[in-house]
């Protein structure tokens, strides 16, 4: 299955302004009620401000009643995820396994 | 560094360099007092603070160099924050040529790189590399790795020190501009699981608006953790020092299940919303939480509206209604005091140009508001009177309060002076102990910054000639260690400075012999005494014996008192031999505006400043003849008053009117009565440099423009005063201009 989105090289506090809009336009183009699919794996570099996007974009999905499928996790992510207390982000939603 | 970047930095880099200025003379104000009371935690702290936060910004912006040379100096504090070691006079001095260097590293940052300070450069790295190696061994052998955070390099954590561990819970809400400082939460809580076992990390997600709405780059993150560490509450403190500023720090010990939850969230830090207060206080969950706020945005996106949080929590979530109610008032008045914050110490920061510019216009407003009001009163009409009348009061009220804003205490400047007197009295192998009083009194800022340098020549002065050696001291009789005293008072329309010390004063002797032997004075002839003192204000006068490089630097005091009586001031000096000096210098108030009391001679328009006028009196037969200087004395209440005459003592032209006054003026050391022909009352003057020509004539201070557009001089009172007393044969107008014979202004 393809991503509706795939994450930069890098996202950090210097990429994240830019990437909002992209990822808005993914979102708005990507139809429910299927889980999002988000694809990672092109992911090196996250700082807090990229999590907190990622966090912010899996807000927006919910009060669009639908769900975060994060494919292709980095261990950049992970740790990053981990380090903030979000690993439930990475958490495959049921009903997406392949 | 990409080009964003480097415009940023180009742009922040002054604020940077500025407030870094700030804390480094902050560091060093801290230390001096420090010094004074060495167990006090709270400035050892501050101390702390002042020289992380320099590390901080500068890691911010690249500059690695003071990064690397702060943290030395962070380390030798942190050792002194532990308690290991305390801070003596050796340790101070080390840290004080530390703040040095840190500024000199400061202004290098500020300034374009410049091939002809290469060996300036060269010379102050090796004495950096000195310090770093005298701190490194001040700070013990135990030193300690360096760990990269955020950019900036931080101490690692210690060897463990002991073995307990506590637990503590941790609640961090980071501020919006934390992403923006640079700084990253995740690169904090990587710190904090140096310290210890983190565990039960969530992150508090609440605050996070969606993809929708977010501003990506402000920060919205929170976390709440438990840790096991044997790390101090201020160790784990320090973790967040770098986004301390607007971070929500809560550390406590882990959750007491006995406490109810309506206590513990009226006990908790203001949070706007009702879910946080929920789920901070472990109301609901998290999970509920979210539910609950999908419910909620269903609704409102399937019906327009939708119910309320806490009844969509107390449904979903069996959450008791008193709960509800207790995080709903908690709710309420932290809205309340979000709306009216407690803003004590909020200042803005003008520039100083903007301010002058203002009080330039302020001027014109006045000389052109008292036009105004002449020609209404000419008009002899009523309403135009009364509205220029309320115009002029307005005016007057404008003027105070702007004035008021160039108003700073004199203490910043003289506590620079701690410094000073602790090196150059090391130096010079004598004790001095520092005393300031009336550090708040408030003057012009413009006096203020042109005051410092005569001030920094009398104290070094003070310290050179003025005090002994603790040797000479104890065989003279007094205590070791000498006293100086920086006072400032407000007195009679001015501010009064004063420099004491309690050294030799001034030997009278040897000032004549010096006086003599350079022509000041006239061989054999004997000035009286105060006279002697005052010679060592003449130009090419200098008693050290030999030339220190403290305080003979070719600046004599001759040009400090040209330098305080530019700002319309006035100096002298009191001393007893064997017992001390005392320097006052009498500075006006402000450089622009002054209330005066206006008054005719003939043609001629005259002005007192208000403050020191005392009363006016009607003429009478004068108990004494008038001298040739027009001097005489009236009994005024069974006191004898000298009065003088303008007339006679400036020899103004014209004939004396049949009916005159006597305005009573009270000077630094005397009241005397002033002769004039007509009273005109009080007028806001507006103070203009005397011009060139009037430079030299003796007993005015400045000169104002009238509403009509005339010229008045401004009378200073001290002089005015001196100048009547002055024996007859010194004549008001200087010797060199012996051709201005009358001193009648002219306009313009």
């Amino acid at each position: 299955m393809p991503c509706a989105l795939d994450l930069p090289a890098e996202l950090t506090i210097y990429t994240v302004a830019d990437a909002r809009p992209r990822w808005l336009a993914a979102l708005d183009a990507s139809p429910g009620p299927a889980p999002f699919r988000l694809g990672a794996s092109s992911l090196r570099e996250i700082d807090g401000a990229g999590v907190q996007l990622v966090a912010s974009l899996e807000r927006a999905l919910r009060l669009r009643s639908r769900a975060l499928h994060v494919v292709g996790v980095p261990p950049a992510l992970r740790a990053a995820c981990e380090g903030l207390g979000l690993a439930r982000l990475l958490d495959e939603p049921e009903g997406d396994r392949p | 560094v990409n080009a964003d970047d480097k415009r940023f930095i180009d742009e922040a880099l002054p604020a940077f360099i500025s407030e870094a200025r700030e804390q480094v003379a902050a560091f060093e104000q801290l230390l001096l007092r420090l010094e004074d009371a060495p167990d006090d935690r709270e400035l050892l702290d501050a101390l702390f603070r002042c020289a992380h936060t320099v590390k901080g910004s500068a890691g911010i912006f690249g500059l690695d160099e003071v990064v690397a040379f702060t943290h030395h100096v962070e380390t030798l504090l942190d050792r002194m924050r532990e308690g290991a070691l305390t801070l003596d006079p050796a340790l101070s001095t080390l840290l004080l040529q530390c703040n040095d260097q840190t500024l000199v590293l400061v202004d290098q940052a500020g300034r374009a790189p410049d091939p002809s300070d290469d060996d300036a450069i060269a010379l102050a790295t090796a004495r950096r590399a000195e310090l770093v190696e005298a701190l490194r061994a001040a700070s013990g052998a135990g030193a300690s790795a360096v760990a990269v955070l955020g950019g900036a390099r931080v101490e690692d954590v210690r060897e463990e020190r002991s073995s307990v561990l506590h637990p503590r819970h941790i609640r961090a809400r980071f501020g919006a501009d934390t992403f923006r400082n640079g700084m990253d939460p995740l690169a904090v809580l990587h710190y904090v699981s140096k310290l210890g076992r983190i565990d039960a990390l969530k992150a508090d997600l609440d605050a996070v608006p969606p993809l929708d709405e977010i501003d990506p780059e402000s920060c919205h993150l929170g976390v709440e953790f438990e840790v096991s560490t044997s790390a101090t509450l201020q160790d784990i403190e320090a973790a967040f020092s770098f986004v301390r500023d607007d971070c929500e720090l809560h550390i406590g010990e882990p959750a007491s299940h006995t406490a109810t939850l309506s206590a513990r969230i009226d006990g908790m830090p203001d949070q706007p919303r009702i879910g946080e207060i929920l789920v901070a206080a472990g109301a609901v969950s998290h999970t509920d939480l979210e539910d609950a706020l999908a419910i909620q945005a269903r609704q409102s996106a399937e019906c327009g509206a939708a119910l309320p949080l806490g009844e969509i929590l107390a449904t979903q979530a069996g959450l008791s209604k008193q709960v509800v109610a207790a995080a709903l008032d908690k709710q309420t008045s932290s809205r309340k005091r979000e709306a009216t914050p407690a803003d004590d110490g909020r200042y803005i920061r003008v520039q100083a140009d903007r301010l002058d510019a203002v009080i330039n216009l302020l001027g014109e407003l006045v000389i052109a508001g008292a036009g105004a009001e002449l020609l209404a009163r000419q008009s002899r009409n009523g309403s135009l009177i009364e509205a220029n009348t309320q115009i002029g009061r307005l005016i007057e009220e404008i003027r105070n309060g702007t004035l008021q804003l160039r108003m700073v205490p004199i203490g910043e400047t003289f506590s620079r002076f701690r410094r000073v007197v602790r090196d150059t009295a090391s130096e010079l192998g004598k004790d001095v102990a520092l005393q300031i009083v009336g550090a708040d009194t408030e003057l012009d800022k413009a006096v203020v910054e042109r005051i410092a340098d005569p001030l920094m020549h009398l104290v070094r002065n003070a310290l050179d000639h003025g005090l002994e050696t603790p040797a000479e001291r104890v065989a003279a009789g007094k205590p070791a260690q000498g006293t100086l005293t920086l006072s400032a008072c407000h007195e009679t329309g001015s501010i009064v400075i004063r420099i004491v010390d309690d050294g030799h004063g001034i030997r009278r002797q040897k000032v004549l012999e010096r006086a003599w032997e350079r022509g000041l004075v006239e061989r054999g002839v004997v000035p009286p005494d105060d006279r002697i003192v005052d010679l060592i204000f003449e130009p090419g006068f200098s008693t050290a014996a030999q030339v220190t490089n403290l305080s003979g630097r070719g600046v004599g005091m001759d040009v400090v008192r040209r330098n305080i009586e530019a700002l319309r001031g006035s100096v002298t000096v009191h001393s007893d031999e064997g017992e001390g000096s005392t320097i006052e210098i009498r500075l006006p108030l402000t450089l622009a505006i002054i209330d005066g009391f206006l008054v005719g001679m003939g043609s001629s328009r005259y002005i007192f400043p208000l403050e020191t006028v005392v009363e006016v009196i009607e003429s009478r037969p004068t108990d004494t003849e008038r001298d040739a200087r027009g001097r005489s004395i009236v009994e005024l209440r069974g006191h004898a008053l000298p009065v003088v005459s303008l007339r006679e003592l400036y020899a103004l032209p014209g004939p004396a009117p049949a009916r005159s006054s006597v305005v009573v003026i009270q000077s630094i050391h005397q009241r005397y009565g002033v002769l004039v022909d007509s009273l005109l009352g009080q007028h806001q003057t507006v103070i203009k440099p005397l011009g060139r020509m009037f430079r030299k004539l003796r007993g005015f201070s400045g000169s104002s423009i009238l509403g009509n557009g005339e010229v008045a001089l401004i009378f200073d009172a001290a002089s005015l005063g001196q100048l009547a007393s002055a024996p007859v044969g010194r004549s008001p107008l200087s010797s060199t201009e012996t051709s201005m014979s009358c001193p009648n202004p002219v306009p313009p």
